[in-house]
């Protein structure tokens, strides 16, 4: 009798520690991109393939763009420790030419106990996109709401919209994008379509084309000037 | 006669007052000579070219982008638009009708200098002085519907106005025509 209460007790501290262990079994490490969350103010920004662009934190037209992620598991445990170098930003419209790869937009650091990473940098990178997303491990962060991409309202607009031609991708025409990671002449072209002339006194308007305070149309004195900062000289171009 | 002496005078006065006064905003003018000092000449002769040199004046910042028109009397026939250093500095347009200037992040213009930021090259054609003077006005870049000079700060890429100055060709000779001090004072009334 006295055995079997014995068997009895410990049979539920057995119980008792599968529990405590069962809820450390289920952090996972495994990023949920459903319970993970990426917030930032909209706000536009120019980038570069040289990596000498506007800073998330620092967008046109003042305020912050900054991005915060939390990394969360399907326990919706936050998860540390995830290097920077496995998160990363993309276009939503993968409009993006990243220099480098992925390391061309990482995260400042790795997540914090908390599951924390911040992005404060711009992607260095050539294009133009509308929006953003945070990818970590390969996972593109969704909305907590409704478990779609999450897009975040980050502009993000290159002097590097056009191909040069070989040995970058082939020359497009229009407003076609086709970023080579280098602003060079077929930029400028570019760029120079949109800005009124005597002779092209209604160019339009192209967002991408839109680097400088005052946003929206026209393109203006102050746009050709961020421009040409980056194209002038030596056109910027990727290191890497 | 002292009076209407009087009267030049001070009408003299406020025209050197009022140079003055604008010789300190900031401005873009257009030179006869690389030194910019000369904003007048006389004709040319007919068939011959020139450079201009076109200058901003007194900006006190850095400069990464200007731009502007030149209205240029019958008298000089504007063939092109040089940059000055071509490697570093891009433009638009033309400066008949409006030319956009910017410049490479390692070569900004020290604006608390005044520099020469083009140079048109201009053919003189059939000018005489006996006709009076022939402004020289830089206006805005009138495609974007300025109508003065704008600058643009390197530091935010503010951007800022200035003044167009007019330069004259034939300055010395100014058409008169016979009045009566009291007709002067009239115009005043």
């Amino acid at each position: 009798m006295l055995k079997g209460k014995y068997v009895l007790l410990s049979l539920a501290a057995a119980l008792v520690c599968w529990q405590v262990a069962g809820i450390n079994n289920a952090n996972s490490g495994i990023v949920d991109p459903c319970k993970s969350t990426v917030t930032a103010n909209a706000g536009v920004v120019l980038v570069c393939p040289l990596g000498d662009g506007d800073a998330l934190t620092a967008p046109v037209g003042g305020g912050n763009s900054q991005i915060t992620l939390t990394v969360k598991d399907v326990a919706n445990v936050a998860i540390a420790g995830i290097p920077a170098t496995d998160m990363w930003l993309v276009g939503c419209n993968d409009g993006l030419l990243l220099c480098g790869g992925s390391q061309g937009s990482n995260a400042d650091a790795a997540t914090t106990a908390g599951g924390v990473a911040t992005f404060s940098n711009e992607p260095v990178a050539g294009g133009c996109d509308t929006g953003l997303y945070a990818v970590v491990q390969g996972v593109i962060i969704q909305d907590i709401n409704n478990c779609q991409p999450k897009c975040l309202a980050i502009a993000v607009r290159s002097p590097d919209y056009k191909s040069a031609g070989a040995p970058g991708p082939a020359p497009c025409g229009g407003d076609t994008r086709c970023p080579d990671s280098k602003v060079t002449n077929a930029d400028f072209s570019w760029f120079v379509t949109h800005y009124p002339t005597t002779g092209n006194p209604g160019a339009t308007y192209l967002a991408c084309a839109d680097y400088a305070a005052p946003l929206g149309a026209p393109i203006g004195l102050a746009d050709f000037s961020k421009f040409s900062v980056h194209f002038a000289g030596a056109g910027h171009k990727c290191p890497i | 006669m002292k009076k209407a002496l009087a009267g030049v005078l001070a009408v003299a006065l406020v025209g050197v007052i009022a140079g003055s006064a604008m010789a300190q905003v900031p401005n873009v003018q257009v030179y006869f000579d690389q030194g910019h000092t000369q904003a007048q000449a006389d004709c040319g002769t007919s068939g011959t070219t020139a450079t201009l040199y076109v200058v901003m004046n007194n900006w006190n910042m850095n400069v990464t982008g200007v731009d502007f028109s030149i209205s240029y009397p019958p008298s000089l026939v504007w063939l092109a638009d040089v940059l000055p250093d071509p490697t570093t500095q891009v433009s638009i347009g033309q400066s008949p009708g409006g030319i956009a200037i910017a410049y490479a992040n390692c070569c900004f213009l020290d604006g608390f200098q005044n520099n020469i930021v083009l140079l048109p090259f201009v053919l003189w054609g059939p000018c005489d002085c006996n006709q009076g003077p022939q402004p020289l006005v830089v206006g805005g870049y009138t495609p974007l519907g300025k109508t003065s000079p704008t600058a643009v700060r390197k530091e935010d890429f503010a951007e800022f106005q200035g003044v167009g100055m007019t330069s004259l060709i034939c300055a010395g000779v100014i058409a008169t025509e016979p009045s009566t001090w009291g007709q002067v004072k009239a115009l005043y009334r």
